[in-house]
């Protein structure tokens, strides 16, 4: 009896398992550690997404297969290699992409384009994301919406200059085009100019943002919106739109000129009364490789000899740059005749003639201090024979911070601060305004200023025993400006020697409308020195802009139509 | 109530009795007989002797002996035995009837597990190969899917090589861009979980059900065909111990040819002199009177000449020049000797290792309960230094007969793997494989003191020592312990419809604390060591019922039906945890706690279900037309509900051609013969568990800002993480087979035939989104299409004569595969992995998933009026920017001008090459005499191309490591006309561009085992208390035809074991050599 009851129970169990099919819940999940948009629609959700936006200012976040130097925010393949400042550096074969680009044989499918390409517009994504979410909350008042509104347009806007400095004819994606559940929204076509667009979101930002934010020098402020928006108006040669917000920089009291030149460049300064917009980075925060502490810049550091770093050696100075500081003997930029010679590359600190300070704070040379690593020497470098004996020095973070103000795992990734601009860029572009729409004698002010800081002894580069590691010579000009076409090209040497190695020579050079005489005269030299050069030219028309990625271009179809279309020349 | 129904049920059978005897008393004659083996005369018991289109009938006694009453002389009987051919007799007037059986075809008997349920092979209809898991364990193997390479019909496997490193399992070609490997079922608990941890000497018989008809009844997740594996069960008799065993050495078959210190410092000398004096460079040579430059190298001097010096570090310097005793490793002023004559990396980081594995079993059944237990020990020992592979497990597999209707039983694993890799994996150019060529021949082994050498000094460049970085690594263990089984009950309702229940379960946890200690040799010094520990678990579970009805109606219809529901969870966490900055290296001191500095930590989970209804039914009409349906409804929770649900049909159809009346008389030769043909459909989810949703997600490397500037720490903050995509649908496989299974000669001679087609539509592929868009993970959505063809034989022939044994096999299969549709624009191309080249592998439309991509070569200019001549090669095509374009002049590639319009570059490169195999194919035979016998495997593919990556690295001037004896002897120099590479200039970073230089035929055949067995004769083992005994020596992998010049042919996914990895196949990135081995076996029974 009990013998079967058992296989009938069990029967009706399984019968039972068998007509009861699972129900549709026990088919629900959800995503485990992630959120839903609708969980953020608040206040708290709202800061959450605008500092996801603002965390991409340091231009890392590619996708795999692209690497962190691709988007990298100072623009140090693009803006400097791509000059007459740096090389790629290294050895020849690594990251040959670098070499293409440098050489001038760059082609729409080099990952780099499209990995710049991809961090400028997630900026802008994550920028409409705020826009919209803060759109949908409740729980904030009119005010914090709209601090909230002008940090994130200030950052699509930055976001969007990135992108045209770069690659010109590109979309302008606003909150209202983007739809994240519709793949199809952005693909706009690139057949418009969108500085208006930029300039637009910049105002915006220009003129709700508080002068500051205690506590988060981090955040967009007025002054920083400002100086981009002058910026983009220097862009567009538009000196009469930048000149008065730029006084209004100077007028608002809130910045000055570091005494050292080299504050400017190290991490315990990192925030200082020069800066305007700060790209912050920081180090031991938990990050797992550490890419808030300026990954885009770790290949370009010293290779060995006793060097706090091992890696990887890129981004040399080149010659050219080198010789650029060296000045007259009335300690001013011989700017016309500086790449007649060379400042020697061996042996360097036997050198006796003058040279601007700013060089030994910009370069590596053989025989001088590097920061307190010790003396820069042949071993700093992977290969002399490739790309010479000198090396990049702003970015690099001191021995004593090591460990502190760098990562625990590599000090290749470090706090010190990229300074996307400061108060000597608004100097800079007032003596720029001046010299165009203005008063020449003006404008010789303002490069004075830029001058007599670097001038000033306490910020050499010395020795343990206290002398100063070169000749410097570095003066003011006395003389008066008569000629205008020699003001100008005043100003722009010292945008050159002020800014070296800083990813904005090439744009600067681009703006200037002198790039192609330029950068062709520095290769026909510099070819000379460098073997891998030779034969590389600017092509007029052409390398002015960098190639939309062809990816993005296959990738913007719409009904079998590409909406982006390539620029002139690629 | 309990007590009526037994009682009931005695009257019915009475009754039954009483009418049985009543119609059989009116019956006029009684026959006897004897039934016999038709072999040896031998009576045979049990045969069943029936009377045709009636009940009547009785079973041969212990003597094969039988008495029947018949009606009359049109009576015919029909008798029948398990293993053997049934054979029908008129009586006529014979009264005594002696019947001889022949022996069936057996392998057509054979009983095959497919799914849920069972089938005899006669019965198939569906392409199932049936793999010989004798033949299949014979040659040792960590991984079950490893050990079927080149045994199955269109079964392709790739592995890793390493102990225990991937495997990847591909059925009848490539269904999708997505996840390609198919279903394993064990014991009817399914997984696609690794099957490292499942020892393979416990397997009892295996079933790769390759088409749809045959795998549809696993619906969503059978698209890449369903692996049917089930394991050992105890047999009726006594317990039954048995040991098996072996012992083995493998070593390294063949390293790459690279240049001594000389012939380095030669071409690099030769490499230099031409970048400092390209523009001097006539034809390809210094005229005489030329004034060239010569390099100036710290290591080499500055001469017309390299100098090899006495010291690598500090470079350059000779013998005296450096204070020996200066040396301090803690402020790394190390000192090293050149090695004047090259170091041999390979041979530094190759052993002979041995290969052990032991298993003890005991196993035997009772009227109430079968049993089997077994203990493995697996341990392999990897020819790379300090790489290892150790599995223990345990098995117990029960059965108990609770009473004659209700059976319970449970099969279950338990096995622990340790495992120890090469640092950074296989096919990187930062593992070991990879640094053994990327290191310079200078750097010798060990410095001054002792310590590794590296590359630590000036012009080493960055490889790391790859000997020094397996030392440090030996100790970072992969530790899995994983538990698999289930347990069932089945009840027999009726006698022939049975209710089952199985109730399995798949739970893994993983560990690994990966140590990295400072390494001050090498240049890129790590600078400080880490510790990063990683726990996973993972838990499944599957639970299945099936109703099963079997009847047989008149004696020409069997029919068998069956229905049946499964749910499955799956769910899985990690967690993981790095510090820095640990006192001491030792071992005990390797936990986080030990560690100074916080690094990082991180965790998440998934999860997925899946509920599952689905039938079958078998019809078969008097043994020669076979039907077979099945449809399953999936629904998956990976997508939105509503799209979540899908159904899967399948019909497949058997017509037993040798039951038909024109072809009884071909049963001289041809025994048996069935056309099957069938059709169906199968599905893919392998698309990440959340692909529906949108989500935002929060990670300190990309959504996190320091706004307060704090330098040490930052803000959280969150960004859209997923483009969900709600209208995700399943991906759909259709596919259709038509095979032929034949047996000649009595069954000496096995063929199988298969044809098939198999099309993935709404293919599931994760669409790029543009970036305007923003960045995050990319959405699958339904629109691509691929299709794969092919044809499969299998043949096998088995005979005896005397003393003398022997059979010969084989199997041959092709597929071709197409990308039919990606997004209906034939210019759209989704490319591989980017190395440290331009992805070089691209799926496009039309063409074959993964074909190589890049420039196609016409050859090397011989001198400069050749290169003018040609389009600008990455230059305008004028004569002015020819004429200073080193790569218009002599000894340079000559790129084709694809687009014919003047100018080489990046629109220049196409579709160049084809990773997929005309066909493969595998090879065994078998000798036997006496108590001898001797076993030979051989495994081939042919016509396939691999893109040898490695050359970028050993052919051309990229980084400063070693180079090939290819790119010393071949690169072009004046009057060469045989040359295969340009002309050697140090800054050269075109030639290295993905061109078909990188192609090579990739075809091999490997005689993967060859055997020699001895059984000790039966009267030996008998005075020995044994069972049986069998002794054996192996060669295995003992010799590889191929043109390849890399380290090893088999070169398959970057990652065999990772999904997603079928984009970008046949790149050889470093790949591990498959090891040569010779081994000692035995396998003893008491």
């Amino acid at each position: 009896m009990k013998s079967i009851i058992k296989p009938i129970s069990f029967a009706a169990v399984l019968l039972a398992g068998l007509t009861t099919s699972c129900n549709d819940s026990f088919l629900d999940v959800v995503p485990l550690g992630e959120l839903s948009e609708a969980t953020l629609r608040n206040k708290a959700g709202v800061d959450l997404v605008l500092t996801g936006a603002y965390s991409i200012m340091d231009g890392v976040n590619v996708g795999p297969g692209f690497s962190d130097w691709h988007g990298s925010a100072d623009n140090w393949v693009y803006g400097s290699v791509a000059s007459d400042d740096a090389y790629k550096g290294t050895n020849a074969g690594d990251q040959p992409e670098i070499s293409i680009i440098e050489t001038f044989q760059h082609t729409p499918d080099l990952n780099h384009f499209r990995g710049k390409w991809q961090v400028v517009y997630d900026g802008v994504a994550r920028s409409n994301d705020v826009l919209q979410l803060v759109e949908k909350a409740t729980d904030m008042t009119a005010a914090e919406k709209t601090a909230v509104i002008a940090q994130a347009r200030f950052l699509r806007g930055h976001y969007h200059f990135e992108a045209k400095k770069m690659f010109n004819m590109v979309p302008y994606i606003d909150e209202k085009t983007y739809n994240s559940n519709d793949a199809n929204s952005t693909k706009l076509p690139n057949d418009k100019d969108i500085w208006p667009n930029i300039v637009e979101d910049l105002k915006f930002a220009y003129d709700n943002l508080p002068n500051r934010w205690a506590g988060f020098p981090g955040r967009a402020t007025k002054w920083g919106a400002g100086a981009t928006l002058a910026k983009a108006y220097m862009f567009q040669s538009n000196f009469t739109a930048a000149k008065p917000i730029l006084e209004a920089i100077v007028n608002s009291g809130q910045f000055r000129l570091m005494d050292k030149y080299h504050d400017n460049h190290r991490a315990v300064t990192n925030n200082n009364a020069e800066s305007i917009l700060e790209v912050q980075f920081s180090v031991n925060d938990g990050a797992n490789i550490s890419r808030n502490g300026n990954r885009g810049h770790t290949l370009n550091y010293p290779y060995g000899g006793g060097a706090l770093t091992t890696c990887c050696g890129f981004f040399q100075p080149t010659q050219n740059l080198v010789n650029a500081h060296k000045t007259d003997a009335n300690g001013l930029p011989q700017l016309d005749t500086f790449n007649n010679v060379d400042v020697p590359a061996e042996n360097s600190v036997s050198y006796q003639g003058n040279l601007d300070p700013r060089l030994d704070w910009s370069v590596g040379r053989t025989g001088v201090p590097y920061l307190d690593w010790g003396i820069h020497n042949i071993g700093y470098i992977r290969d002399p024979a490739y790309a010479g004996l000198y090396s990049p020095k702003k970015q690099s973070p001191y021995r004593s911070e090591n460990g502190s103000l760098t990562w625990s795992n590599n000090p290749r990734q470090n706090a010190n601060n990229y300074r996307i601009i400061r108060y000597s860029h608004v100097l800079l572009w007032l003596a720029e305004c001046e010299v165009e729409i203005g008063d020449l004698t003006k404008a010789r002010g303002f490069v004075n200023q830029i001058r007599r800081r670097a001038a000033n002894p306490d910020g050499f580069v010395k020795f343990t025993d206290g002398k100063p590691a070169g000749n410097y010579v570095v003066k003011e000009y006395t003389e008066a400006w008569t000629d205008k076409a020699e003001a100008r090209k005043a100003v722009r040497f010292e945008h050159r020697l002020e800014f070296a190695m800083e990813g904005h020579r090439y744009f600067d050079l681009v703006r200037w409308g002198i790039i192609e005489p330029t950068l062709n005269a520095y290769l026909a030299v510099e070819e000379t020195k460098r073997s891998y050069l030779r034969g590389s030219r600017f092509v007029k028309g052409k390398h002015e802009y960098f190639p939309i990625p062809n990816q993005e271009i296959l990738n913007s179809q719409l009904s079998g139509q590409a909406t982006l279309k390539q620029n002139p020349g690629y | 109530m309990g007590q009526n129904v037994r009682l009931m049920a005695r009257w019915a059978v009475s009754l039954l009795l009483i009418v049985g005897s009543i119609v059989a008393q009116a019956q006029d004659r009684r026959v006897t007989g004897k039934v016999t083996t038709g072999t040896d005369g031998m009576g045979l018991p049990g045969a069943n002797v029936q009377v045709k289109g009636t009940t009547l009938g009785t079973v041969t006694n212990a003597n094969g002996s039988f008495e029947l009453n018949v009606r009359g002389n049109n009576d015919v009987l029909v008798i029948s035995s398990i293993g053997y051919v049934k054979k029908e007799i008129t009586v006529g007037s014979q009264s005594i009837i002696n019947v001889p059986l022949e022996d069936d075809i057996k392998s057509l008997s054979e009983v095959i597990v497919t799914g849920y349920g069972t089938q005899s092979k006669r019965d198939i209809t569906g392409a199932v190969a049936i793999i010989n898991t004798e033949q299949l364990l014979s040659v040792p193997a960590t991984n079950l899917a490893q050990a079927m390479q080149g045994r199955v019909a269109g079964v392709t496997v790739g592995n890793d090589n390493s102990p225990g490193g991937g495997v990847m399992v591909r059925i009848r070609g490539f269904g999708t861009i997505n996840d390609n490997s198919p279903l394993y079922v064990i014991d009817g608990t399914p997984t696609k979980e690794n099957l490292n941890t499942l020892n393979l000497n416990d397997i009892e018989s295996m079933q790769v059900l390759k088409d749809a008809s045959a795998a549809s009844i696993y619906g969503s997740r059978a698209a890449n065909g369903v692996v049917i594996i089930t394991t050992k069960k105890g047999k009726a008799g006594k317990p039954k111990l048995t040991y098996d065993a072996y012992y083995g050495q493998q070593r390294a078959n063949r390293f790459l040819d690279l240049l001594n210190t000389q012939q380095f410092a030669d071409l690099l000398w030769e490499s230099r002199i031409n970048a400092q004096n390209t523009a001097k460079l006539v034809d390809g040579a210094y005229p005489a009177g030329t004034i060239i430059s010569y390099p100036n190298i710290a290591m080499f001097g500055n001469g017309t000449t390299p100098v090899i010096p006495f010291y690598a570090n500090p470079a350059g310097k000779k013998q005296g020049e450096v204070d020996e005793g200066a040396y301090n490793f803690d402020t790394r002023n190390l000192i090293t000797r050149a090695n004047q004559q090259g170091t041999d990396w390979f041979d530094a980081i190759f052993e002979s290792a041995p290969i052990q594995n032991h298993q003890i079993g005991v196993s035997g059944a009772t009227e109430a309960a079968r049993y089997a237990m077994s203990a493995n020990i697996f341990d392999q020992q990897g020819i790379m230094k300090n790489t290892y592979f150790k599995r223990y497990s345990l098995r117990a597999n029960t059965e108990f007969n609770v009473n004659k209707r209700f059976r319970v039983g449970e099969n279950l694993q338990v096995a622990y793997g340790e495992r120890v890799g090469q640092t950074n994996g296989n096919q990187s150019e930062g593992n070991p494989i990879s640094f053994a060529y990327r290191i310079p021949p200078i750097v010798p082994r060990f410095d001054v003191n002792g310590y590794f050498a590296g590359g630590n000094g000036t012009g080493l460049d960055n490889s790391r020592n790859p000997e020094a970085e397996l030392f440090r690594n030996k100790d970072n263990k992969q530790q899995e312990l994983r538990l698999f089984g289930n347990a069932y009950a089945e009840f027999d309702i009726l006698p022939n419809l049975t209710a089952k229940t199985q109730f399995g379960v798949d739970y893994n946890t993983y560990n690994l604390r990966n140590y990295r200690a400072n390494d001050p040799e090498s240049p890129e010094m790590v600078g400080t060591n880490t510790l990063r520990t990683n726990n996973n678990f993972g838990f499944t579970w599957t639970w299945y019922n099936t109703l099963n009805y079997n009847t047989t109606l008149g004696d020409k219809h069997r029919i068998n039906l069956m229905v049946g529901t499964e749910s499955i969870k799956s769910y899985n966490e990690f967690v993981f945890g790095e510090r820095s900055g640990f006192a001491v290296d030792e071992l005990a001191n390797r936990y986080l706690n030990a560690g100074k500095t916080v690094v990082s930590n991180g965790g998440g989970g998934r999860e997925w279900k899946l509920a599952s209804e689905f039938a079958r039914a078998n019809y078969s009409y008097d043994n020669r037309y076979l039907v077979d349906f099945t449809i399953r409804r999936d629904r998956s929770s990976r997508f939105a509900p509503a799209f979540r649900t899908a159904y899967f049909p399948s019909v497949s159809a058997g017509w037993v051609l040798t039951e038909e009346s024109f072809l009884k008389g071909t049963s001289s030769w041809l025994s048996f013969a069935k056309l099957r043909i069938g059709y169906g459909q199968t599905g893919n989810q392998e698309i990440g568990n959340y692909n529906a949703f949108s989500t935002y997600l929060s990670n300190p490397e990309t959504s996190f800002y320091d706004l307060a500037g704090a330098n040490t720490s930052s803000l959280q903050g969150y960004e859209l993480g997923q483009f969900g995509n709600a209208n995700a649908r399943w991906e759909t496989t259709t596919s259709t087979n038509i095979g032929l299974d034949a047996t000649f000669l009595g069954g000496k001679l096995e063929a199988n035939l298969d044809w098939f087609t198999r099309t993935t539509s709404n293919m599931l592929f994760p669409v790029e989104v543009q970036f305007t868009q923003g960045r995050a993970v990319n959405p699958f959505q339904n629109i691509g299409e691929m299709s794969n063809k092919g044809v499969e034989l299998g043949l096998n022939f088995a005979d005896k004569k005397g003393d003398f044994n022997y059979s010969i096999g084989g199997n041959i299969s092709t597929y071709r595969n197409n990308v039919v549709k990606t997004t209906g624009d034939p210019n759209v191309q989704y490319f591989g992995f980017s190395t440290r080249l331009a992805a070089a592998a691209v799926t496009q439309q039309g063409y074959p998933l993964a074909s190589f991509f890049g420039y196609t070569l016409d050859g090397i200019f011989q001198n400069d009026a050749e290169g003018r001549a040609h389009a600008g090669q990455f230059v305008a095509n004028t004569d002015a920017a020819k004429a200073a374009n080193p790569f218009n002049k002599a000894g340079s590639f000559k790129f084709r001008d694809i687009n014919e319009d003047g100018v080489i570059n990046a629109s220049d490169r196409s579709v160049i090459g084809n990773p997929h195999p005309d066909f493969s194919y595998g090879i065994n035979a078998s000798l036997g005499y006496k108590n001898f016998r001797l076993d030979l495997f051989g495994q081939g593919i042919q016509g396939n191309e691999i893109f040898n990556y490695v050359r970028y690295f050993t052919d051309f001037p990229t980084f400063g490591g070693n180079r090939s004896l290819r790119m010393y002897e071949k690169s072009w120099r004046p009057g060469m006309t045989d040359a295969v590479l340009p002309i050697p200039r140090s800054n050269d970073v075109i030639s290295s561009l993905p061109s078909t230089y990188y192609l090579e035929d990739g075809s091999y055949f490997r005689f993967k085992n060859i055997q020699l067995n001895y059984t000790l004769p039966k009267a030996i083992s008998d005075k020995l208390g044994m069972g049986s005994a069998k002794v054996y020596v192996q060669g295995q992998n003992w010799f590889t035809f191929t043109k390849y010049t890399g380290l090893d042919p088999e070169i398959n996914l970057r990652s065999s074991s990772a999904s997603g990895q079928d984009i970008h196949m046949g790149f050889d990135e470093g790949s591990y050599p498959a090891s040569r081995a010779t081994l000692v076996g035995l396998s003893v029974s008491f």
